[in-house]
């Protein structure tokens, strides 16, 4: 058993995927409603903007927007850039995109009535929307945001496109290495796990919200 | 006296694209009054309820609550709103009963009620409660505080709902078509909520397709027929009316 051997630098290799499925969720999120709430925007200067960047960040792959990140800010800015750096950036900016359209269907999906009532009632629009939507919002958009925390989770395998030495990377070095497929198949044990981790904390928040019907 | 009108619409007018939904309406509302308005789908009477509650903009026209001023024509006609603080003003002292009661799902009843009076109103919370659990005994939902909508049955919600609108002490209760989403035999409930709402001279605005209630219980009735008030009166008055398209409406419901 070579894994054994090897199970500090693939835990190694873990923990930076791990850093960059957190640092993604941490800035994608509220990017994301952002975003989702300028793209319901009327005015077309802000809108138009806001389907650009949905149209880029989901029409082109995420492979060549980290090789992107990672180019063109030094040769074309000037501005010297991290890999790391270039990793969190691309897949913020794409995550954001997917969470911002989940969170425009959820935020969609309420009926105008609980807008209106929220109004009439004498809430600000800041009120009705913390209070009254969006909790709603966020009950309705878990089945969908988990299935994109998993991709995110498998995703992490691309940043080492760009040099960063996630759990991928160090499961592809090993195995040539050590001439074996051990290293890979415990790389996709360790997915597996993260991956049963993070469909348990959704489940465990969708019992959570499950005390009240639409 | 003045002060005992406590709404005023004037010459109000509104537009959806090119229909001409509201054109020309005058209402006037006294303190106490029952006042009941009927007419046909589509005739605008939810359209009138939603300007006066700020759910939709009038084109022209002057609205007036509680002595403040809504909106008001400018002098080419267009209806200018008061400043946004004042809307808010306005607003609290007035109340809509929507026909799908609106509740909101993630909250138990109570929290329902107290609600506004405690983050609009900045009412303490202890306060909010008491005033809530008064208002659901005395609407005989008094068990119910601790559920949540769902659990309700649809004349629990609406009646819910009353008592969420109540919670601010609107100076006006408007109710759109309260008992349409109720089964039959649920609309008694809610009816009778309204009728001791009455007894006790609380000033409402009831569109209801109930035409047995409206002539028991209102103290003016109003029909209004595409975007017109065709006219208004005593339950008296307008059942025994001779005017053609009244009596035409009314007979659908003679049955
Ligand atoms: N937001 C809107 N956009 C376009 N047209 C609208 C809108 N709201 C209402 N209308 C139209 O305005 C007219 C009046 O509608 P309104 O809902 O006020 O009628 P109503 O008297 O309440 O009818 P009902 O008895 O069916 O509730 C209808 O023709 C309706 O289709
Ligand atoms: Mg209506």
């Amino acid at each position: 058993m070579v894994t054994f051997q090897i199970l500090p630098y693939l835990l190694e290799g873990t923990w930076r995927a791990l850093q960059i499925f957190i640092l993604t969720l941490v800035f994608s999120i509220p990017l994301g409603i952002v975003i989702a709430r300028l793209r319901q925007s009327t005015v077309r200067i802000i809108q138009l903007p806001v389907r650009f960047y949905l149209l880029i960040m989901r029409g082109t792959p995420l492979i060549l927007q980290l090789i992107f990140f990672m180019y063109f800010p030094p040769f074309v800015l000037g501005i010297p850039i991290g890999r790391f750096t270039a990793v969190i950036l691309a897949f913020s900016l794409n995550y954001a995109a997917y969470f911002a359209e989940i969170f425009r269907g959820g935020l969609e999906s309420i009926p105008r009535g609980q807008f209106e009532a929220g109004h009439v009632l004498g809430f600000s629009s800041g009120q009705t929307f913390t209070r009254i939507i969006l909790p709603q919002v966020i009950k309705r958009i878990l089945p969908p945001s988990a299935s994109e925390a998993m991709t995110l989770i498998k995703d992490t395998a691309l940043a080492q496109i760009i040099g960063v030495a996630e759990l991928f990377r160090a499961a592809q070095n090993s195995t040539s290495r050590l001439v074996s497929i051990e290293p890979i198949i415990a790389a996709g044990v360790i997915y597996l796990i993260l991956n049963s981790l993070v469909a348990l904390v959704f489940s465990r928040f969708e019992k959570k919200l499950s005390y009240y019907r639409h | 006296m003045p002060s005992d009108i406590v709404l005023s619409v004037e010459n109000l007018a509104k537009k959806f694209g090119t229909l001409e939904v509201l054109k020309s309406i005058h209402l006037t509302v006294r303190r106490g009054e029952v006042v009941v308005i009927i007419g046909p789908s589509g005739s605008g009477k939810s359209t009138l309820l939603r300007l006066i509650n700020q759910l939709e903009q009038a084109d022209s026209g002057n609205i007036t609550v509680g002595g403040q001023v809504l909106c008001k024509n400018d002098p080419q006609g267009r209806s200018v709103y008061a400043a946004k603080a004042d809307l808010k003003a306005i607003q609290l002292k007035i109340g809509l009963v929507f026909q799908s009661f609106n509740l909101f799902p993630h909250f138990t009843i109570e929290r329902n009620i107290t609600e506004a009076p405690v983050h609009v109103l900045g009412q303490p919370a202890a306060q909010a409660k008491t005033k809530a659990s008064a208002l659901l005994h005395k609407l005989g939902l008094a068990e119910k505080a601790p559920n949540y909508p769902f659990q309700l049955s649809g004349g629990q919600q609406q009646r819910a709902a009353i008592a969420r609108a109540l919670a601010l002490e609107p100076e006006v209760l408007f109710f759109d078509e309260p008992t349409s989403a109720l089964d039959p035999e649920l609309t008694g409930e809610v009816l009778k909520v309204i009728r001791q709402l009455a007894a006790e001279h609380m000033t409402m605005v009831v569109v209801t397709h109930e035409m047995a209630f409206a002539r028991e219980l209102a103290d003016r009735i109003i029909f209004m027929d595409q975007g017109v008030i065709i006219e208004e009166g005593t339950p008296e008055q307008v059942f025994n009316s001779t005017h053609e398209r009244t009596r035409q409406f009314l007979r659908h419901y003679s049955e």
